[in-house]
Order: structure tokens, then C-alpha cells, then sequence
């Protein structure tokens, strides 16, 4: 693997609203290395996106705070450079694909004006330069008729092509991680694998780091290198992808793995994890997933666990069944 | 598009006429005639039906309304007798105060109202939207006739920077064109504050609204993961969108806007088509009610017309064909 491209550690994001305070992200470390893809995994609502959000300071303060931690992304911490310098790496360094391909384009601007927006403003083009590598992009992300489709605006474009559109968009200055947070989740089965090769391949061309977020295990394994299990604003474990799908640790991971549906389970029940995922202004004391936890001990109503790396740190958990595996060596 | 405007234009001429003719409808309903404002205590019946039969008023109200339309369609609008001359004059000569002031009203809510509701929004719940939000309900539910009396008061009377009435100082003696244009100006500061202020109070909320509905969109959230200044989302990509639905309520605004000038010039003594129109109401004089009736009705149609235009020209998901 190459040098770390990203990382974060001990990230604390936190929403004050009418007096409560939410912890979205509670002290989350992680990083990514060049080249590589980062699948992070959680149900709603666990902080994944708040996580990614906080990388660029995208969160609204308020209500959002970024509490503490560090952000070091190629030398800086992006937790404390100025607002200027923030706005040179949003959508030049790191760019983001969102979830939602039919709302995330503005409805009033052609979209070559909208991808060209970002290499005016980044790469000092002029409009005609600009509205050319447009022409180029949507060429790459194999959209038909690039030339036509420049002049065209969002409501022209199906849910699939304009998901390509973003991609073209986030594509356009070749950054070095790209976030996309859960972008084939509104999209049809056949358009989502598409969209799914279509990053696969970009990826290798333009030789960028993904950060890949989604709560679909199946995605993942086609995506990622490495996985990173979110619950409650927390890391529960973290691992390559082969690794968590053979050998999960926690029990939420294992829940995750079995409530998956596929040909062996057809006919029957899903497994589902009982239980829904915790008001995050309003956490169980100890450790955030023990209600839910059918391997529950005394310890976890009490105390959080701590984060531990297993197997020469190439499994990290945080869980109280694995607090005695200290330094497992295989 | 071209075909959808003309079609709208063509459509004016019906609409213009069903409203003439509730306008003579409702002149019908209400109780005497020109003739009982005109006539002498002293007059016979005789001379009355005499003067009736003058005037046209022996004949039933739809006939008349048919050789109203009739000759409208000539450009031929009556005859005022109170001012001796033909309504389209009468209304030539007092129409110019009354749409400088509501232009003048309207600017100034576009360039005031428009921008306050965006720096409302964009700071919702800070202590400068609570301060506009606050100024904008006064701005709202204050009355002109006592905001305007109000003005008089502290601004003419008191302080006597403005002058209390009219137009035109009487009493300006240059003819140079510049010394005129300041008299004119100095005499609608006023009226166009009083006209002004709920309007902009108004647009200021509808932006705000309209503004906050929009900042929350995830396309705005794209824009930001752009690296796009603060500035330019707001007023490039928020704000394109934002305006759609207040072009709408621009074009709806043009007539209120036009009757609220009529009670402001009553207020500044304004000689312009409220002074004329009060006047007409009162001495029963129908062609010149009808006159500014079906102008106000006309720049009404127009003025929907034009939004309609104007808001595909906006957002390109409207297509009329």
C-alpha cells in the first residue's frame, strides 16, 4: 500500500440544538491511503456522512461544532487552515459525489456550465477551455452525445446520467480522495452496477483515493480494499474487506453479515439485529450497541471499550469479548 | 413561445371585456345615475328624462355596454363632463404621477426588500433577522393613511424638510429641466416611502421564505463541496432559484400596487388618477370609472402576462408551447 493520503484522528463532530447535544461523530480515527478505497458501513443516522462532511468543514456551525481532533490531509490539518484555503481543496483536492443524483445539481444551470464552474474556479480556465475538458469529462463517464448533453439542464438527464454528470463534476480537477457518499443508493440495480464499474475504472485512470460510504455489504466488497464499521458515532471495527466478511469480530458486523440477504437465505426470514439504532442524543451508557448485543456482558452497560488492534494491527475493534486477545499474532 | 405569448395577448381582449362587463353590472347595482348628481332640486321630471336621454341612460345598461365595447375598439373611451374633456385624455393627463410613483414604490422594494429578505435568510435567527423580521411586521400591518400622516408630521410639519403636498412647488420659478426633475423628485420622497413600505416588507418576507426553502436544497450543498465562495452560492446558485417564485408575485403586485397609490395621492394630494378616480365616484361620472377601471384591469392582464414570461425565461422546467 502507498503512503497515507488522509488521516484522521480522534474526530469529534457534534450538533447543539434547543439545549441537546448530538454526537454524530464521537472520536472516529481513520485514515486512507493513496490509491486505495475506504468503504465505510453503518445504518442511518450512525455518523458516517457527518464524518466525511467534517473532512472539509461542509458541516453547518452552527448547529454542527467540530469539538476536537485532527484532520491531516497531504501535511495540513484542513481542521485549522483558514476558510480560503479550505474552499482551494473542496472540489479540487477532495470532491464528493452525493446520494441524491436528482436533487444535487442545480435545476437552473445548464450542466456544462455547472462542471465547468469548478474548472474555472481551480484550474484558472477560460469558458472556452473549460466547457471543452466539460465536453471531455462527459465523455469519460461515457455519457452519449457529450457535445449535446453540456447544453442540457438536470431535468433533461435521468437519475443514472446525472449521477455521471456528478461524477464528471467531482472528476473534473482529478482530486486526490473522492467521497461518495452513498451514490448508487437511489439508482436501479443495472444503473448502480454501471455506476459502480464506471467508478472502479475512473479510479485507476485518474489514480485517486475513494472514500466509499454506504450501508449496502454487497457494494463494498466490490468497492473497497478496506472497511470501516460505524455505529453511534463510533468505529466498531475495522478491517480489510476480505478480513471482515471471513472473520467478523463484532457482534454488529456479524449482524450486519447475516441480515444480508442472499441465494441460501431465499424462502427464509432475514436476521434481522433486533432493536433500532440509538438516539444519539441520548446514548446508553457504556458501550452504544449493548441493547442490541445478544453477547451482552456486565462490562458493556458500564463502560465504553476501548479500540484495540488486533492481528499486527491489521484488525481494529472495539469491543469488550476481544479485550483479553491483546496482540494476537497469527 | 412566441405562439404561447400570442395566444396570451389574443386572450387579454376577452378577459378585458368580462370584467368591463362586471364593471357595468356592478355601476348598475349601485344606487342613482349621473343624472341625480347633475340635476338641478328645481329640474322637472321632464328635463331630468331630458337630460337622461342626453346622455344615453334611457337605454337598458347591456346596450350601453355593447356601444362601450363598441367604441372602445376605436380607441373612443366617452366623454368626462366633470373635466369637459374625453376620458383618455382626462386619464392621459393624471395617469403620469400615479405610475411614476408606484415605479418609483416598486424599485425601491425590489432594490431594499429583495436584498434584506436574502441577508434575513442567510442569517436566519441571528439578531439582524430578528430585527428585520420585527421592522417588516410593522412594515406589514402599519396603515398607509397613518403612516403617511405620520410622515406629514415629523418630516413636513416639524422638521419641514419635505413639502407637505402636491407635486410641483407652485412657486419654482426656473425652467431649467434639472431644477424641475429635483422639485418633482423632492416632492415624491414621501408618498414613495409611505407607497414603498409594504411592498417591501412584503417582498422582504416572501424572499426570506423563499431563500430559506432554497439554502437547504442539495444542490446548494454540491455547490458548497464545489469550493464556491459563500457569496457566489447565495447569489449565483441560490438566488437563481430563489427568485422563481417572487417573479410571480411581481406580476400580481403591479395592480395592488397601483390601487395603493391611489390612497397614497389622497393622503399627499397627489393630482394623479386616485385624486380623479375619488372624484369620478363621487359625482356618479361612469365613463371615467370605467376609463380607470379597464386600464387598471388592462396593466393587470399585462402584468400577469409578463411574470408568466418571465418565469419561463428563469427556469428552464417551464416550457410553454
Amino acid at each position: 500500500m502507498g503512503k497515507k493520503l488522509l488521516e484522521v484522528k480522534n474526530l469529534k463532530t457534534y450538533f447543539y440544538s434547543d439545549g441537546v447535544i448530538i454526537k454524530s461523530v464521537d472520536d472516529v480515527s481513520f485514515y486512507v491511503n493513496e490509491g486505495e478505497t475506504l468503504g465505510i458501513v453503518g445504518e442511518s443516522g450512525c455518523g458516517k456522512s457527518v464524518a466525511c462532511m467534517s473532512l472539509v468543514r461542509l458541516v453547518e456551525t452552527p448547529p454542527g461544532k467540530y469539538e476536537c481532533g485532527e484532520i491531516i490531509f497531504k501535511g495540513e490539518d484542513l481542521l485549522k487552515v483558514s476558510d480560503a484555503r479550505i474552499r482551494q481543496i473542496r472540489g479540487n483536492d477532495i470532491s464528493f459525489i452525493f446520494q441524491e443524483p436528482m436533487t444535487s445539481l442545480n435545476p437552473v444551470f445548464k450542466i456544462g456550465r455547472q462542471i465547468s464552474e469548478v474548472l474555472i474556479l481551480h484550474r484558472g480556465m477560460s469558458k472556452e477551455e473549460a466547457n471543452k475538458e466539460s465536453i471531455r469529462m462527459l465523455e469519460l463517464v461515457k455519457i452519449p452525445n457529450p457535445e449535446r448533453v453540456v447544453n442540457d439542464y438536470p431535468f433533461a438527464l435521468s437519475g443514472g446520467m446525472r449521477q455521471r454528470v456528478m461524477i464528471a463534476m467531482a472528476l473534473a480537477c482529478k482530486p486526490s480522495l473522492l467521497i461518495a457518499d452513498e451514490p448508487t443508493t437511489n439508482l436501479d440495480v443495472t444503473i448502480q452496477a454501471q455506476v459502480l464499474d464506471l467508478m472502479n475504472e475512473l479510479k485507476e485512470k485518474i489514480n485517486t483515493s475513494i472514500i466509499f460510504i454506504t450501508h449496502d455489504l454487497d457494494v463494498i466488497a466490490e468497492m473497497s480494499d478496506r472497511v470501516m464499521v460505524m455505529y453511534a458515532g463510533k468505529v466498531v471495527e475495522e478491517a480489510s474487506i476480505n478480513e471482515i466478511l471471513k472473520n467478523p469480530k463484532h457482534p454488529y458486523t456479524v449482524g450486519l453479515i447475516n441480515s444480508k440477504p442472499d441465494m441460501a437465505t431465499e424462502g427464509t426470514r432475514l436476521n434481522a439485529i433486533p432493536g433500532n439504532v440509538p438516539d444519539l442524543s441520548n446514548l446508553p451508557p457504556g458501550c452504544p450497541f449493548h441493547p442490541r448485543c445478544d453477547k451482552a456482558m456486565d462490562i458493556c452497560k458500564k463502560i465504553i471499550p476501548e479500540e484495540k488492534l488486533l492481528y499486527e494491527g491489521r484488525h481494529r475493534i472495539s469491543c469488550w469479548l476481544y479485550a483479553d486477545e491483546e496482540e494476537v499474532h497469527e | 413561445m412566441r405562439n404561447y405569448i400570442l395566444r396570451r395577448i389574443i386572450q387579454i381582449i376577452p378577459g378585458l371585456i368580462g370584467i368591463i362587463f362586471i364593471l357595468f353590472f356592478i355601476l348598475e347595482l349601485a344606487p342613482g345615475t349621473p343624472v341625480s348628481y347633475m340635476m338641478h332640486p328645481k329640474m322637472t321630471p321632464e328635463q331630468k328624462a331630458e337630460l337622461e336621454e342626453k346622455l344615453g341612460l334611457d337605454i337598458p345598461w347591456y346596450k350601453r355596454f355593447i356601444n362601450y365595447i363598441k367604441e372602445a375598439s376605436k380607441g373612443n373611451l366617452g366623454y368626462s363632463t366633470t373635466h369637459k374633456k374625453p376620458v383618455t385624455k382626462v386619464i392621459g393627463n393624471y395617469a403620469g404621477p400615479t405610475l411614476l410613483l408606484a415605479l418609483v414604490s416598486l424599485t425601491i422594494s425590489i432594490f431594499i426588500g429583495i436584498p434584506a429578505g436574502i441577508i434575513s435568510a442567510v442569517k436566519h435567527h441571528s439578531i439582524i433577522d430578528n430585527i428585520l423580521t420585527v421592522m417588516s411586521f410593522i412594515g406589514i400591518s402599519i396603515p398607509s393613511f397613518f403612516f403617511g400622516l405620520l410622515l406629514l408630521k415629523a418630516f413636513a410639519v416639524d422638521i419641514q424638510l419635505f413639502p407637505l403636498f402636491g407635486l410641483k412647488d407652485p412657486l419654482l420659478m426656473s425652467d431649467n429641466i434639472f431644477d424641475k426633475i429635483k422639485d418633482i423628485t423632492w416632492h415624491l420622497v414621501l408618498p414613495s416611502i409611505v407607497l414603498g413600505l409594504n411592498s417591501t416588507a412584503s417582498f422582504m418576507r416572501y424572499t426570506r421564505s423563499s431563500m430559506l426553502e432554497v439554502i437547504k436544497q442539495d444542490y446548494i450543498r454540491t455547490a458548497r463541496a464545489k469550493g464556491l465562495k459563500d457569496k457566489t452560492i447565495i447569489y449565483r446558485h441560490a438566488f437563481r432559484n430563489g427568485m422563481i417564485p417572487l417573479i410571480t408575485l411581481l406580476g400580481y403586485w403591479i395592480p395592488l400596487l397601483l390601487s395603493g397609490a391611489i390612497v397614497t395621492e389622497s393622503i399627499f394630494a397627489l393630482p394623479g388618477l386616485g385624486k380623479i378616480s375619488v372624484e369620478a365616484a363621487m359625482s356618479r361620472n361612469y365613463p371615467l370609472i370605467l376609463g380607470i377601471n379597464s386600464m387598471l384591469a388592462i396593466l393587470t392582464l399585462i402584468g400577469a402576462l409578463v411574470a408568466d414570461i418571465l418565469y419561463a425565461v428563469a427556469d428552464p422546467r417551464i416550457r410553454y408551447d
